[in-house]
C-alpha cells in the first residue's frame, strides 16, 4: 500500500489525493461502468471522463442524475410496450450523446481487465430498487429495440461484455426518484480465475436535490466480493454436492435446448 | 441464465473429478470401451487408445451430428462404455446427448471435449448468433481540446459531405433511443448544407452507415469549428474515406478496417480527420490516415429495408442496402462457443491430450501406450497443422473467400486467415429463408468467387447452394465438415483434403 500512496503524493496535488474519495453528482458527460482491478481486487467501478483526465470512481462515490430535460413520453408503436404504457412519461439517457445529459456506458477495456480476461465479462443484474420501472436497451437497425436489462423482468438477468469492448444503450426510467441498481460483474481469467464484484450504482431521476441518493443504503452484498481462487472442489466429499448440482444443473440445460 | 455459466464451470470440474478417480473395471482383455458421439472424435481416440480401445460413434459415417437421432442400440452402447467423449451441447443432437448421460454408468468418465479442452489450450471463439452484426463498428468523434483554435466547451464542430462517389448512394443515419431515424448525410438527391451535423467537443457517437449498391464508394468530409453565433467558422480540414461495399477490400487501400471499432475522427488541434481504431483486446488506439485506409461493409451486412415509410430515405420497402449498424452488441451468444474447434488443427491436439489423460485415468496400466501414441500422433497434427497452413498462405489473400452450407468452418477460417463471407445457414438443420437465398446469391456475385463449398453430409440439403451456384456460374466444391464419408476416413485426411480443396477451388 505504502507505495501507490507514495507515488500519488509526488505526481499529484493534495487537491486530487482529496478528490479520489469525493461524492460526485454527474449530470452531463461521459461515463462508462466497468471492472478494473483496484490493488490487484476485480471491482466494478465508474469511469468519470466529464472532467480533464479520465478518473475511475467507486460506485458508493456517485450518484447519476437525469434530469427532468430527459423526459419524454412512450411512443405509439407495441415494440416500446416495455417501457410502459403508451403516452406515459418516461426518463431517458439515450445511447448516443446528447448534450445537457450524462451519457452512461459500459466498457471492458481497462488495460490490466484485457490482457486478464477469457472472452467475456458477465454482466448480471441482481435487482433494482426505485419508484419505477427501469429498462437498459439498445437501439439498431431500423429502430428495433433489443433489451438488455427491465426491472420488469424476473432477476438476476444477465448479458455479455465481450472483452475489449465499450457499449452504449438508452436508460429508461419510469418515475421521479432514486434508484439503486444491484449489479455485478464477473468472469474467468484466462488463467482460470473466477472473479466477481457485485456493487450499487445509484441514478436520481428528476429536478429534486440528487444528493438524496447518497443517504439511500445498498442492500448488502448477498456473496463474498472476491471468491478464492482454485476452489479446492476435489476435498471433503463435496464429489457428491457437484454431482446432485449438476444433475440439475444439466436438466434446466436440456430444458432451455429443447425451447 | 445465470445457472449457464456455473454449469460450465461445475462439468469442467466433474470431467476432472471423475476422470481423476474412476478407474473403471473395464480396459482388461477386451479392452476400454469407449463410445463417442461423432466419427471425427472417435478417429482421435483411436490414434491415442491404439489396441487397447475399442470405439464407436454413435453418429453413422457419414450422418448430421446436428440432426442424428440415437437408435435403442445406441443406448446399449453407452451402457456398455468404460469413457464416453461427447464434443458440445450445440454441436450434437439434444436426444443424442441425452442418450448418453441416461445411459451411462455411474462413475463413467464422460467429457464434453470443446469447453474442457480449453485448460488444454484449445482456441475457442465465441458463438456468432446476428453476423449481420459481426462487422466494424463505425462512429463519429472530435479529439482535442482546440485551444489553439480558439474552441471552447461551448464551441460547435460541424461536418458536411461534400462528396460522394461510388455505384449507389450512401445514406448515414441515426436511429434515435425510441425508433426516430434522423439522416445526417444522404448522397441519394445529391449532397447540399443539408447533408451536414454539428457535434460538441469532444464528441462521440455511433450512427448508421448504409450504401445503395456495392461497390467502393468514396466519401468526402469537410469539417469547421464555430466558436459562437455571429462568427465565422473556421475550417479545419477535409479528407475523403474509402468504402469497399460487398467487394473484396484487399488491394484498394494499404489498411483494411474489417472488425472492431472504428471512428472517423475530427483532430481539433491538428485539423486532420482521419480513422482512429481500438486495437481488439488492448487499451490503445491507433490512428491510420483516410489516404491509406478502407471500411469493409461486407455482404453479412445485407439488411432489407424495412415496409416503415420513416426509413423510405434508403430506398423502396423490400429492397437491400449494405449497412453498418449503430449498434452491434449482441453479435455473439452470451456465453455460448462455436462448436467446430477441430477445424483449427491446434485444437485438435488439445483434444487429444485430454482424450489421452481421460482415458489414462479409466485404464492406468495403459498409460505408457497412451502416452507414446499421443506423442506420434501429436507430432503427426503438427505436420498437418503446417501442411494446412501452408496450402492456404498459398491462396492469393483476397481469394480466400469461404462460402459453405452451414456455419461450421469459422475456425478454420480464424486459424488459417481466411475469411467466412457467408453460408446458407447457421445450423444445418434451418431452412433458409427467401432472404437468406438473396443474400447468399448478392455474396456470391458481389465477391466474384470462383467456387462454393458443400459438406458431403449435406448433400441433400445443398440444393439452394446448387442453384446459387448454377445461376452465378461458380463451382460447388467439397469440404469436410462434421463428419466423414467414403473417400475419407480419417481427421487428418479430411483436414488434408480441405485444405488442398479449398486451393485447387479457390486459386
Amino acid at each position: 500500500m505504502l507505495v501507490p500512496v507514495l507515488a500519488l503524493l509526488l505526481i499529484t496535488q493534495p487537491a486530487a489525493v482529496a478528490q479520489a474519495a469525493e461524492r460526485v453528482v454527474i449530470e452531463h458527460g461521459h461515463v462508462d461502468l466497468g471492472p478494473r482491478f483496484v490493488d490487484g481486487r476485480w471491482t466494478v467501478q465508474l469511469r468519470d471522463d466529464t472532467g480533464g483526465a479520465p478518473q475511475w470512481r467507486d460506485l458508493s462515490d456517485v450518484v447519476l442524475h437525469v434530469p427532468d430535460a430527459a423526459r419524454t413520453t412512450v411512443p405509439d408503436d407495441q415494440a416500446y410496450a416495455f417501457l410502459g404504457d403508451r403516452g406515459s412519461a418516461v426518463w431517458v439517457l439515450p445511447q448516443v450523446e446528447q448534450n445537457g445529459v450524462v451519457w452512461p456506458g459500459w466498457n471492458t477495456q481497462d488495460p490490466e481487465v484485457a490482457k486478464a480476461v477469457d472472452r467475456e465479462v458477465t454482466w448480471r443484474l441482481h435487482g433494482v430498487r426505485g419508484p419505477g420501472r427501469f429498462a437498459l436497451f439498445l437501439t439498431g437497425n431500423f429502430g428495433a429495440p433489443q433489451q438488455i436489462f427491465t426491472s420488469t423482468t424476473p432477476a438476476p438477468q444477465e448479458t455479455g461484455v465481450e472483452v475489449g469492448t465499450h457499449v452504449h444503450g438508452n436508460w429508461v426510467f419510469g418515475a421521479p426518484g432514486t434508484y439503486l441498481l444491484d449489479i455485478e460483474m464477473s468472469t474467468r481469467t484466462k488463467d482460470r480465475r473466477e472473479l466477481t464484484d457485485r456493487q450499487a450504482l445509484r441514478i436520481h431521476v428528476g429536478n429534486t436535490d440528487p444528493r438524496a441518493a447518497f443517504d439511500v443504503p445498498a442492500a448488502q452484498p448477498e456473496q463474498p466480493k472476491a471468491q478464492p481462487a482454485g476452489f479446492p472442489w476435489q476435498w471433503a466429499g463435496l464429489g457428491g454436492l457437484v454431482l446432485v448440482v449438476t444433475v440439475v444443473v444439466v436438466v434446466l440445460r436440456r430444458r432451455r435446448g429443447e425451447r | 441464465m445465470q445457472v449457464r455459466a456455473f454449469s460450465r464451470a461445475i462439468g469442467a470440474v466433474l470431467v476432472v473429478l471423475l476422470a481423476g478417480c474412476g478407474a473403471a473395471d473395464g480396459g482388461a482383455s477386451d479392452g476400454v470401451a469407449v463410445v463417442t458421439t461423432t466419427e471425427i472424435l472417435a478417429d482421435l481416440v483411436r490414434n491415442v487408445g491404439g489396441e487397447r480401445v475399442r470405439v464407436d460413434s454413435l453418429v453413422p459415417p457419414g450422418g448430421d451430428p446436428h440432426s442424428y437421432e440415437p437408435v435403442p442400440a445406441d443406448a446399449k452402447k453407452v451402457a456398455k462404455a468404460d469413457v464416453t467423449f461427447t464434443n458440445h451441447l450445440l454441436l450434437e443432437e439434444q436426444r443424442l446427448i441425452k442418450a448418453i448421460d441416461a445411459n451411462i454408468r455411474p462413475g463413467t468418465p464422460n467429457a464434453s471435449l470443446a469447453e474442457a479442452s480449453e485448460t488444454y489450450g484449445a482456441h475457442v471463439i465465441p458463438l456468432v448468433e446476428n453476423i449481420g452484426l459481426d462487422v466494424l463498428w463505425l462512429g463519429l468523434r472530435v479529439r482535442g481540446d482546440g485551444k489553439e483554435k480558439g474552441a471552447t466547451r461551448t464551441s460547435d464542430i460541424r461536418l458536411t459531405a461534400t462528396a460522394v462517389e461510388g455505384p449507389g448512394a450512401l445514406v448515414a443515419y441515426l436511429t434515435e433511443t425510441l425508433g426516430k431515424p434522423v439522416v445526417y448525410f444522404n448522397s441519394q438527391d445529391g449532397l447540399s448544407d443539408t447533408d451536414a451535423t454539428t457535434l460538441p467537443p469532444a464528441a462521440h457517437t455511433h450512427i448508421n452507415w448504409a450504401f445503395t449498391k456495392p461497390g467502393v464508394y468514396k466519401l468526402t468530409l469537410a469539417a469547421s469549428l464555430i466558436r459562437g453565433e455571429g462568427v465565422a467558422p473556421t475550417p479545419l480540414g477535409t479528407s475523403t474515406f474509402t468504402f469497399a461495399v460487398g467487394v473484396n477490400p484487399a488491394g484498394v487501400a494499404k489498411t483494411v478496417l474489417a472488425d472492431g471499432h472504428t471512428d472517423l475522427t475530427i483532430d481539433l488541434d491538428s485539423g486532420e480527420l482521419y480513422t482512429l481504431n481500438d486495437i481488439p483486446g488492448g487499451g490503445k488506439q491507433n490512428v491510420v490516415a483516410a489516404a491509406d485506409a478502407v471500411i469493409e461493409v461486407p455482404n453479412k451486412a445485407i439488411v432489407t429495408v424495412p415496409d416503415d415509410p420513416r426509413f423510405s430515405f434508403l430506398g423502396q420497402a423490400g429492397g437491400t442496402v449494405h449497412q453498418l449498424p449503430q449498434a452491434v452488441l449482441g453479435k455473439h451468444v452470451h456465453g455460448e462457443i462455436d462448436p467446430h474447434l477441430w477445424q483449427n488443427v491446434r485444437n485438435a491436439r488439445a483434444y487429444v491430450e485430454l482424450i489421452r489423460d481421460t482415458i489414462r485415468g479409466a485404464d492406468p496400466s495403459g498409460a505408457e501406450i497412451y502416452d507414446r501414441n499421443a506423442r506420434a500422433y501429436l507430432d503427426r497434427l503438427d505436420e498437418l497443422d503446417a501442411h494446412v497452413r501452408e496450402t492456404v498462405a498459398r491462396i492469393p489473400r483476397e481469394r480466400r473467400q469461404l462460402i459453405t452450407t452451414h456455419d461450421g468452418f469459422g475456425y478454420f477460417a480464424a486459424a488459417y486467415e481466411m475469411t467466412v463471407a457467408g453460408f446458407v445457414v447457421p445450423n444445418p438443420a434451418q431452412e433458409p429463408s427467401v432472404e437468406d437465398v438473396r443474400k447468399l446469391s448478392e455474396t456470391v456475385r458481389n465477391l466474384k468467387v470462383p467456387a462454393v463449398f458443400m459438406e458431403p453430409n449435406l448433400a441433400q440439403r445443398a440444393s439452394v447452394l446448387n442453384q446459387v451456384a448454377k445461376d452465378q456460374s461458380v463451382d460447388v466444391c467439397v469440404l469436410y465438415g462434421d463428419s466423414f464419408d467414403d473417400r475419407v476416413q480419417s481427421y487428418v485426411d479430411m483436414m488434408r483434403h480441405n485444405a488442398d480443396e479449398v486451393h485447387r477451388c479457390l486459386v
